[in-house]
C-alpha cells in the first residue's frame, strides 16, 4: 500500500492560485490527478488545509465552482459510456446471440456441418469482443460516477472552510 | 435441393463473418470515443478553470474599488 502523495495537493493549489493570480497562463491539471487528490482523505485535508490558510474566499470559491464542473464533466462522460454500452447490447449483442443460436441449431439439424460449426465460433468471437467492450464501459461508467462523487465531496468539504 | 443447402451455408457463413466483423468494428469504435472522451475533458478542465478565473477576477475588480471607497 502506497502513502497519499501529499505534494499533489499543493502542486493543484499553486497551480490554481498561480491561474488566479494571473500569472500562469493554464492550470494543466487532469481529471486523473484532481481524483487523486478527492479519492484521499489525507490530499483532501491537505488541500483543505491550504486553502484555509489562505483565507481568501473568491479563490475558495474558484476551486468550488472547479470541482462542481469537473464533477459534472466526469457525469457527463460516465453517461456517455453507458450509451455507449447500451448500443454495444442493442446493435451488437442481440444480432450476434441471434446468429450464433441460429448456427447452433444448424449444426445440430446437419448433424455438425462444418459451416455452422464455423459461424458459431465466430458468433462467440464476435460476442467476447462485445462482453470485454461491455465490460469495459461499465467499469469506466463507475469509476466516473464515483469520481464525480468524490470531487463533489472534496467541494463540500472546501465549502465548510 | 444440394444447391439451396449449398446457398443457406454461403449465406450463413457470410451473416457469420459480418456480424463478428461488426461486433470487433462496433466494439473498437466505442471503447476508442470513451477514451477519447475522456482526453476531452482534461482539455476542457484547463480551459474552464481558467474561464472561471477569468469570471472571478472580472467581478472582483468592482468590488475592491467598492471596498477602497
Amino acid at each position: 500500500m502506497s502513502l497519499p502523495d501529499l505534494s499533489l495537493a499543493r502542486v493543484f493549489y499553486d497551480r490554481a492560485r498561480e491561474v488566479y493570480l494571473e500569472t500562469r497562463p493554464s492550470i494543466d491539471v487532469t481529471p486523473d490527478q484532481l481524483l487523486a487528490i478527492a479519492s484521499d482523505v489525507s490530499t483532501q485535508l491537505e488541500l483543505v488545509r491550504l486553502v484555509r490558510e489562505l483565507n481568501d474566499p473568491e479563490f475558495r470559491q474558484l476551486l468550488i465552482l472547479f470541482l462542481e464542473d469537473a464533477a459534472d464533466k466526469l457525469e457527463e462522460a460516465a453517461g456517455n459510456a453507458d450509451d455507449a454500452a447500451d448500443l454495444l447490447d442493442r446493435a451488437g449483442l442481440a444480432p450476434a446471440v441471434t446468429v450464433t443460436t441460429g448456427a447452433i441449431a444448424l449444426t445440430l439439424a446437419t448433424g455438425g456441418a462444418a459451416v455452422p460449426v464455423v459461424v458459431v465460433f465466430l458468433g462467440a468471437g464476435g460476442m467476447i469482443a462485445l462482453g470485454f467492450g461491455r465490460t469495459t464501459l461499465k467499469s469506466k461508467s463507475r469509476r466516473e460516477k464515483s469520481g464525480a462523487k468524490k470531487l463533489l465531496s472534496l467541494a463540500a468539504k472546501l465549502k465548510g472552510v | 435441393m444440394g444447391l439451396d443447402s449449398h446457398r443457406v451455408e454461403l449465406l450463413l457463413a457470410l451473416f457469420g463473418v459480418a456480424n463478428a466483423v461488426w461486433s470487433v468494428v462496433l466494439t473498437h469504435i466505442t471503447t476508442r470515443k470513451a477514451k477519447a472522451d475522456m482526453r476531452q475533458i482534461a482539455e476542457t478542465l484547463t480551459a474552464s478553470f481558467s474561464q472561471i478565473a477569468a469570471e472571478l477576477v472580472r467581478n472582483r475588480k468592482p468590488s475592491s474599488g467598492r471596498r477602497i471607497t
